[in-house]
């Protein structure tokens, strides 16, 4: 009887074609954001990919200012934000946290500014502020689809060379690694996801998408391929059910999405014997 | 018939914060050679190995079997660093781990390397999981992986109790024996610096001594190297210490 609730449940909502966009966008992009979660984690770059994704405001404001398609403009103006940031660090002394705390609010501050320039209520910038994955066009899955399977496709046959870059640099550069390179590719690629996670989730909570499943991948895994495995499970996971329970409950799906998230972290922090000192 | 050095270093200056870390530095290393570098503290022995691997903008000339040292060279070169912090909590196995540093994935060759460095009953728990000594012998099993013909190795037995130590020497001295593998080494042992170097490199900046470990290495040496640096810091620092570490 439950299944079949469930099945009557999953062919209803399949049958709207703006559900079926945000079922496919969802699924790739938690398995997108879950993979180079991984990277982020290891490399320790939350704080990058939290504030890439505030800095993004100021693409989407470009964007809502020219009449342009404001995930076109987010996405190139993220990829030059990344390259500077990447240059920063590589060319400069200044620490991490000071060039992306300085570089991340500024990048906000100028969307806003921009925003201001605006007259009048603006549902584009509610939209990418809190997410909307149910508003994805046909032409928007398809960049998003396109884009991802490019970046998976690199992450999968480069995975050796972003690890070992992600856990040392010096010792990765040390055995001949092109670091530079894969660095650069590795801050635009991190980017550029997050602006795409941004339909999703929105600016305010698309690190989840990045952070959350790896974290339970952190707890469940005890060798790098499950922590890959167990981090795009639950991924898909909270895309999945927080789609479910926002459609029937009528709730907002992005906080929906973190949530449901945030119930199966802590679930598995207690599943998990040595997850609790 | 002398061989062709393998590494040479001509000239080598590196400046690091507008100072002078290392100052017109030149010697020549044989196959086969196990060479010591010591020095007191912020002598530039680390800095040496890395401008060595390339890792700090320096002038001068360092070559690699008479060839400027490229990529593809750096694979002939192991390195192991000074310990370094990350996260303990990755679920890395070490397997895992030295799996991700070779290029073709050989199962017997980790598992030899492994068992070398008594590591095998590890294989599969969590880096973050070993203690300080095993974590250094597995970074010295990953300089092994593909075999290369240089080791660097940054005072890699730190931390390594004393029987460890002895196993790592032993495994490097058998390594030098048998397949001619060049090691150069920073310690603060000077025990193990008799014992176990044929040649030895005396950086205080500049290269201070430099030959056959047991022509070269003398107390009046010694003596010169850390106790002047010592006393000079003293002076400079204008505070009165009464033990030094020579």
């Amino acid at each position: 009887m439950a299944a079949k609730n469930t099945n009557t449940i999953m062919l209803e909502i399949l049958q709207f074609p703006f559900m079926q966009r945000a079922l496919i966008s969802g699924t790739v992009l938690a398995l997108l954001l879950a993979v180079l979660g991984v990277f982020v984690v290891i490399k320790k770059m939350s704080f990058y990919s939290e504030g890439i994704a505030h800095a993004s405001l100021a693409g989407v404001a470009i964007g809502v200012l020219l009449s342009w398609n404001p995930l076109v403009t987010a996405l190139i103006f993220t990829a030059g934000l990344a390259t500077l940031m990447w240059f920063i660090q590589k060319k400069t002394t200044i620490s991490a946290d000071s060039s992306i705390g300085i570089l991340f609010t500024s990048g906000m501050a100028l969307g806003i500014l921009l925003m201001s320039l605006q007259r009048g209520y603006q549902p584009e910038l509610i939209s990418f502020l809190f997410g909307n994955i149910l508003s994805i066009t046909n032409a928007e899955l398809i960049l998003i689809v396109v884009l991802s399977v490019v970046f998976l496709i690199f992450l999968v046959r480069q995975f050796k060379q972003l690890v070992i870059i992600a856990f040392n640099t010096e010792l990765a550069e040390a055995s001949g690694a092109r670091v530079a390179l894969y660095e650069w590719l590795f801050y635009v690629m991190a980017g550029v996801a997050v602006v795409l996670g941004i339909k999703v989730l929105g600016i305010v909570l698309v690190t989840a998408l990045l952070v959350i499943p790896v974290a339970i991948g952190k707890i469940v895994a005890d060798n790098l391929i499950w922590f890959v495995i167990a981090s795009v499970i639950a991924a898909e996971v909270m895309v999945w059910l927080g789609l479910l329970v926002s459609y029937y409950a009528d709730l907002p799906s992005g906080a929906t999405i973190v949530l449901v998230g945030t119930v199966i972290f802590i679930l598995s922090m207690f599943l998990k014997d040595n997850a609790i000192k | 018939m002398a061989s062709k050095p393998i590494l040479q270093v001509k000239n080598l200056n590196v400046q690091l914060g507008g100072h002078d870390v290392l100052r017109d530095i030149n010697f020549t290393i044989e196959p086969g050679d196990i060479a010591a570098v010591i020095g007191p503290n912020g002598s530039g022995k680390s800095t040496l190995l890395r401008a060595i691997l390339g890792l700090v903008p320096h002038q001068g000339d360092i070559t690699y079997a008479g060839k400027p040292i490229t990529p593809r060279q750096l694979q002939k070169i192991g390195y192991v660093p000074q310990y370094f912090e990350f996260d303990r909590t990755l679920p890395i196995a070490l397997w895992d781990f030295m799996r991700l540093w070779q290029k073709k994935y050989d199962r017997k060759k980790i598992g030899k390397l492994l068992d070398h460095f008594n590591l095998i009953p590890k294989a599969n728990i969590k880096i973050g999981n070993l203690s300080g000594g095993q974590l250094q012998r597995l970074f010295i099993a990953r300089a092994l992986l593909n075999d290369p013909k240089v080791l660097l190795l940054d005072e890699a037995t730190a931390g390594v109790d004393v029987a460890g130590e002895e196993d790592i020497h032993e495994i490097i001295g058998h390594l030098n024996d048998v397949h001619k593998l060049t090691v150069i080494f920073i310690s603060h042992e000077i025990g193990a610096v008799y014992d176990y170097s044929t040649k030895v490199l005396c950086l205080s900046n500049k290269l201070v001594c430099f030959g056959a470990t047991h022509q070269v290495l003398n107390k009046q040496v010694l003596a010169d190297l850390f106790l002047d640096t010592h006393l000079a810091a003293v002076k400079h620092g204008g505070k009165k210490h009464k033990h030094h570490h020579a």
